[in-house]
């Protein structure tokens, strides 16, 4: 047996079996929502579109599995995989692992830029033509505006602590996360003041948004932020190792010959990169990042090699099969996805934890 | 060739830690690193793995300065076992010293074989899997020690340093010795190791040179037997010492008798109510 | 302890996928109407999707409320409305869920969304209509206009503006040359958050279409209520929702608000509640709701 290494066959056997995970998840995206589609005509749209030569059942259908479904499941996919990731790589980085992406305070700055541009927008008087801009454009270009918000939100606070936390030529890790914490109090607050002046209406864009949700995704979203997600997570896998060593601590870690500042930068910005465009794009989705690499180290040791692709699956098919849910179970209304993430991993989680106490 | 300081000087904030040290270690020999605590050991063994930027003078290995080497490179020649190695993550044994594989992973080695290799030197090969928080603290120091044998198993043959930071403090008498009889088949090998060390007798034992630091400067350095005299423990370390001679062997090791420093020695902690008489060195005399 | 090797949760995963996929696919589609087959029969019969309350009123008023075939969350009046398929609220509805409906027209009000959702719609070939802000009289008239226009009912849109002004130059008429009592609307939403109504509000428009004079009129939109703010108001009135007054535990618990004793309206305890969307929504009942907002204000006058 000692000559065995049953961790990595344990591993491979998770990624292939969270594969299947994916797989089955992407099918639910695809099959299930409120306009009922045949499993057969899905098959049809999608070959029409994808291979030469097919022809689509009917306009209607073509359009809900091809303009809604696809783009939703897509990006639904991509967003789960960067914030799982991020959430793996932060932990990974503090050695702690209940750090994710809001520890640094970037979600929440990324809130308080959402809610400033929600009340932003709500004072701007169109008839004014402000900076020059004529109604038309505002009007035009106000759907973009709260993700834009959370993106630029999410990068300020992000190299805000970084400048705070960077000394001479290296990055405390401390000083990042007690600056993060720092910037969390002030994103609060910021938001919290917002949520007071809001009015109805307001709030409840804020609230939403805060819930986080994939019914904004359209293939021109898809485009815009699938690309990114991809290289942020395709530079993952080169972390991994390294991310290891850290563990270690990071003089060690330099004794092995990782060069630790810069790991932790890259860290650091492909982290940010990841959580920054998919809140931009889904919100802000709670539990993800702190929940799904805390399962998967559960399940397979805190290794990076398989911590990050798994991690990675679990959370991309999480959070499409959450969204099968929102989308499904209310129909033809709509749960905030959040709830559902919450509301699944939560219990999943506890179970784990508890298992692990009995020492199953 | 040799891992090399020159003229070392650190400081912390205001303080002097360390105070224009030179030493070198040559491939094939082990040095020890010996002096009361705050004395610069540790300091000494950072600033020779290239942690800490010295305020004046510098380190090098193999006559490259340590700043000029890509960090790979030399982590395939030299590896470090800090003092107290801390690691929460539920790594198994296993996964910890193939950490030390790091440096050696794109190079085509046999990583997991030099892994098996270095536990099973540790004896720790059956626990492979084990997971490494529940260890004791010193089958955690033998995995740790374990990971830098990994990191130091290579094919290359180029000299290897190897750098110790009080490697016994968590191993019972056996487990002390059986290291630092394996730090010696290191260098019969060629590698060159610098080991701090507490206990003047494993010192005296094992090391081929033992450098003395004191307040930060370097007081003597050189032949086992050359520096570690009764005078000289007495006048650092302000407790009595005896040099037994080992029959049947030449090792000359120091015993320490404990007890009042003469009154002429400015050491500190010196304690005056203790009787030397009391003492019967001869009794423990092998 | 041995570390956990236990791929047993993976597979609970697995198989929650697994029920998921065949479960929901049944549960989803049992309930529902099947979308109608044929272009002609769509086309034959209107299907409206209503999205916002005030929206919804208006249609119902120009006869066409058979037709609605899912409406929104805050379309609770009428009766029938409410037993529509509910779509949620309707600044996140999910296109698909529409799509389902099968309708052919859905009229948006402003805020309804997310932008992706309408859009996605009119790419299925939906049309969708999406209607300005109504805040004022002027707003609510042309809202009745366009969905008259809209709806091919011309005529009863006339009427229904035409009743609207007859009713309210009524009450103009009975109050010309009354003094204005102070009115602060006080937006009440729970957990100890108000609001006061500015200028460019609803409120504003409503409160002087019913002979009264908005208190605390310095600024624009709402803003968070101060007890200072309160008093220097001077409100002889306030105003609240029916759901803001129970959110801050009846007349008591409006008298018990920062400021509000100190108030000529505190003193003589005249709080005065509205449905909330009667009073907000600037619908059919317009006339309706400034009537009954001006005999709470005027009793001795309106009848």
């Amino acid at each position: 047996m000692s000559s065995r290494r049953p961790r990595w066959g344990r591993g491979g056997l998770l990624l292939g079996a969270l594969a299947l995970f994916v797989g089955l998840s992407a099918l639910a995206g695809l099959g299930l929502g409120a306009f009922e589609v045949g499993p057969g005509a899905v098959v049809e749209v999608l070959r029409a579109h994808l291979l030469p030569g097919g022809s689509t059942p009917s306009p209607i259908v073509d359009a809900v599995v091809w303009e809604i479904r696809v783009p939703r499941t897509i990006l639904g996919l991509a967003v789960g995989a960067a914030l799982a990731t991020s959430g793996a790589l932060f932990q990974g980085l503090f050695r702690n692992p209940l750090a994710d992406p809001s520890l640094l305070g970037i979600t929440l700055g990324a809130a308080a830029a959402v809610a400033i541009a929600v009340l932003g927008i709500g004072m701007l008087d169109v008839s004014h033509a402000p900076l020059g801009l004529t109604p038309e454009v505002l009007t035009a270009t106000r759907p973009y505006m709260i993700p834009l918000a959370a993106f630029v939100g999410s990068l300020v606070t992000l190299l805000g602590v970084v400048a705070l936390a960077s000394g001479p030529g290296r990055l405390d890790v401390t000083t990042l996360l007690l600056a993060g914490i720092a910037v969390n109090a002030i994103a609060g607050a910021v938001t919290g003041f917002a949520i007071f002046l809001a009015d109805d209406a307001q709030l409840r864009d804020l609230t939403f948004w805060t819930l986080g949700g994939l019914g904004g995704a359209s293939w021109t979203v898809v485009i815009a932020v699938v690309p990114l997600l991809l290289a942020g997570l395709a530079f993952v896998p080169t972390l991994a190792r390294r991310l290891d060593c850290l563990l270690l601590g990071e003089t060690e870690a330099g004794h092995l010959g990782v060069r630790v500042e810069a790991t932790k930068r890259s860290v650091v910005g492909v982290g940010a990169l990841l959580v920054g465009v998919s809140v931009s794009a889904a919100g802000a989705i709670g539990f993800v990042g702190l929940v799904v690499p805390h399962l998967v180290r559960l399940l397979a040791g805190p290794g990076h090699r398989i911590l990050l692709p798994a991690s990675a699956l679990l959370g991309a098919g999480g959070i499409v099969l959450a969204d099968v849910l929102a989308r499904t179970v209310v129909a033809p209304a709509e749960l905030p996805i959040g709830v559902l993430t919450t509301l699944l991993g939560g219990p999943f989680f506890l179970w784990l934890l508890a298992g692990r106490r009995r020492g199953r | 060739m040799s891992l090399r300081a020159v003229n070392i000087s650190v400081k912390l904030g205001a303080r002097a830690v360390l105070c224009g040290v030179s030493l070198e270690v040559s491939p094939g020999e082990l040095v020890a690193v010996v002096g009361p605590n705050g004395a610069g050991k540790t300091t000494l063994l950072r600033a020779l793995a290239g942690d800490l930027a010295p305020a004046s003078g510098g380190a090098s290995l193999d006559g490259r300065s340590l700043r000029s080497w890509a960090s790979l490179d030399l982590a395939r020649r030299r590896a470090v076992l800090p003092q107290k190695p801390s690691l929460g993550a539920s790594f198994t044994i296993r996964e910890v010293v193939e950490l030390g594989r790091f440096p050696h992973e794109d190079r085509g080695d046999d990583d997991s074989k030099a892994a098996a290799r270095a536990l099973a030197t540790v004896g720790l090969g059956e626990r492979a899997d084990d997971p490494y928080t529940q260890l004791s603290g010193g089958e955690q120091q033998r995995v740790m020690v374990a990971r830098v044998l990994a990191q130091l198993d290579a094919e290359h043959d180029e000299p290897r340093y190897l750098l110790l930071d009080e490697p016994t403090t968590a191993l019972d008498l056996a487990w002390q010795h059986r290291l630092l009889r394996l730090t010696r088949e290191l260098t019969s090998a060629g590698v060159g190791v610098l080991a701090v060390l507490h206990d003047l007798t494993l010192a005296a034992t094992y090391a081929d040179r033992v450098a003395l630091l004191v307040d930060g400067r370097l007081e003597v350095v050189g032949e086992t037997s050359a520096v570690l005299t009764e005078t000289v423990i007495e006048r650092v370390y302000g407790v009595r010492a005896t040099i037994v001679e080992i029959a049947g062997s030449d090792l000359r090791l120091p015993l320490v008798i404990g007890g009042a420093p003469p009154p002429s020695s400015p050491a500190r902690g010196a304690n005056h109510r203790h009787n030397v008489e009391q003492v019967q060195p001869l009794e423990t005399r092998v | 302890m041995k570390k956990i090797h236990n791929l047993g949760p993976i597979a609970v995963l697995i198989s929650v996928a697994i029920a998921v996929v065949f479960t929901a696919g049944c549960s989803g589609s049992a309930g529902e109407e099947r979308p109608a087959k044929s272009e002609q029969e769509r086309e034959a019969k209107l299907r409206i999707v209503t999205l916002g309350g005030g929206a919804t009123e208006v249609v119902y008023a120009l006869g066409h409320g058979d037709t609605i075939v899912a409406t929104d969350a805050s379309s609770t009046y009428p009766e029938q409305a409410a037993s529509r398929a509910s779509l949620g609220y309707y600044r996140r509805v999910q296109a698909e869920g529409i799509i389902a409906q099968a309708p052919n027209l859905v009229i948006a009000s402003d805020g309804s969304g997310p932008p992706a959702a309408l859009a996605q719609l009119g790419e299925v070939g939906i049309r969708v209509v999406e209607l300005p802000e109504v805040e004022n009289l002027a707003q609510a008239k042309a809202r009745i206009t366009i969905l008259a226009e809209l709806l091919r009912e011309e005529e009863r849109g006339r009427a229904l503006i035409a009743g609207i002004d007859e009713q309210l130059v009524k009450v103009e008429r009975a109050l010309s040359g009354r003094p204005r009592p102070r009115v602060l609307f006080i937006y009440a939403r729970g957990g100890g958050t108000m609001l006061v109504a500015g200028q460019g509000t609803a409120a504003e428009a409503l409160i002087g279409l019913a002979g009264g004079a908005l208190a605390a009129p310095e600024h624009q939109g709402f803003r968070p209520l101060t007890a200072e703010a309160v008093i220097g108001a001077r409100p002889d009135v306030i105003l609240l929702t029916s759901g803001g007054l129970e959110s801050m535990g009846g007349v008591e618990g409006v008298l018990g608000a920062p400021g509000v004793a100190a108030t000529p309206a505190g003193a003589q305890r005249r709080i005065i509640a509205m449905d909330d969307l009667l009073l907000l929504s600037f619908g059919p009942r317009l006339a309706e709701a400034v009537t009954s907002l001006a005999k709470s204000l005027h009793p001795e006058v309106v009848s």
